[in-house]
């Protein structure tokens, strides 16, 4: 049984909810799983393996999740550890793997720690969710990308089938 | 607690209210007659302009704090502590014609650093006009237009990087 550490960078509470998610997939095969946010995560000396999930505001993860990740580099780069970006972008099939979205991308090439196992999910669509300001740039953005723009769409994006997978991935790390 | 909670709620809020604000003073400010001091028979823009650069100048402070708390600051302002190898690639990648990612201590947060000094100026100089002695508030008015016009400056680079990272979206 391994001590795996879950740490999410969430804004609304969607990647904290694929994190519980995988917590309970895990758990479910005998793993001690803990999972907590960027903000309150305990010494990783304490875990045998490390995962962050992040989700996307404003176009980029959020700068806490990269110094984050600079002051635990050495840790993260000694453990089985593993990385997974929520966004709507990797709702579509030509950006949802890590190779091809363009977050993912985005966070390698910025981010001191190179984590092997990788991994990208659709995130939540959820406009009454959003501030008046947020909620009419995404349905614009939407109409471009020719997403949903109904302003009442509440729709997860996530291939759960895909999270199953990771959780093994994990236990395989 | 409650001061916490109302925090945490105002922290996911800052950036569109210091965005919003900004441009209300920004597109109004035509519309502006201040001199030394607000003259007691100031129109609603000149007693708006005044007071809602004074809220703005807070919520510019406590934009700064957000941006900076955990160590966040090196994020934005790396060049303090000579951290420039990610801006150092950035550039070396924008004379190869590849645009620079967000995130990081890259390009990007750079410049979007540089743009909470300038507005940090702004309301500074802002607010130094607002309680200085008559005989300097000339001085600092013309410091408030610059760094104002440093800083819209900054708002089209800014709206710019932000158009062009929807090409990410497709």
């Amino acid at each position: 049984m391994s001590q795996i550490l879950l740490i999410h960078s969430s804004v609304h509470g969607y990647t904290q909810k694929i994190c519980e998610y995988l917590q309970r997939q895990l758990v479910a095969q005998d793993q001690h799983v803990t999972v907590t946010s960027l903000a309150e995560a305990p010494d990783l000396a304490g875990f045998d393996k490390v995962f962050i999930g992040a989700s996307i505001r404003h176009g980029k993860h959020r700068p806490a999740l990269y110094q984050f990740i600079e002051a635990h580099s050495a840790e993260l780069e000694n453990k089985p550890s593993g990385f997974f970006s929520v966004s709507l972008v990797a709702r579509k099939p030509h950006k949802n793997t890590p190779e091809t979205n363009t977050y993912m991308q985005q966070f390698l090439s910025q981010s001191t720690w190179k984590p092997k196992l990788l991994q990208v999910f659709g995130g939540n669509l959820d406009y009454q969710g959003y501030g008046a300001m947020d909620r009419n740039i995404i349905r614009f953005i939407m109409w471009m990308t020719k997403g949903p723009t109904d302003p009442n769409t509440k729709v997860e994006f996530t291939d759960w089938h895909k999270v199953d997978q990771f959780a093994q991935q994990i236990i395989e790390a | 607690m409650i001061l916490q909670q109302f925090w945490g709620r105002l922290e996911v809020r800052l950036h569109q209210l210091v965005i919003l604000m900004s441009l209300l003073l920004i597109c109004t400010s035509p519309w502006i007659f201040i001199g030394r001091q607000l003259s007691p028979h100031a129109g609603f823009w000149d007693v708006f302009h005044v007071y809602g650069g004074l809220f703005t100048a807070v919520l510019a402070l406590l934009f700064t704090y957000h941006i900076c708390s955990a160590g966040q600051w090196r994020q934005f302002f790396p060049w303090l502590t000579l951290d420039l190898k990610p801006l150092l690639v950035d550039l070396r990648g924008l004379m190869h014609g590849e645009l620079p990612h967000s995130g990081g201590k890259g390009l990007i947060n750079i410049i979007e650093g540089f743009g909470v000094i300038v507005l940090l100026l702004v309301a500074l100089s802002g607010a130094i006009w607002y309680v200085a002695d008559p005989s300097n508030a000339l001085m600092w008015r013309s410091y408030h237009i610059l760094f104002a016009q440093a800083f819209i400056g900054f708002v089209v680079v800014h709206f710019i990087l932000a158009i062009v990272h929807i090409r990410d979206l497709f």
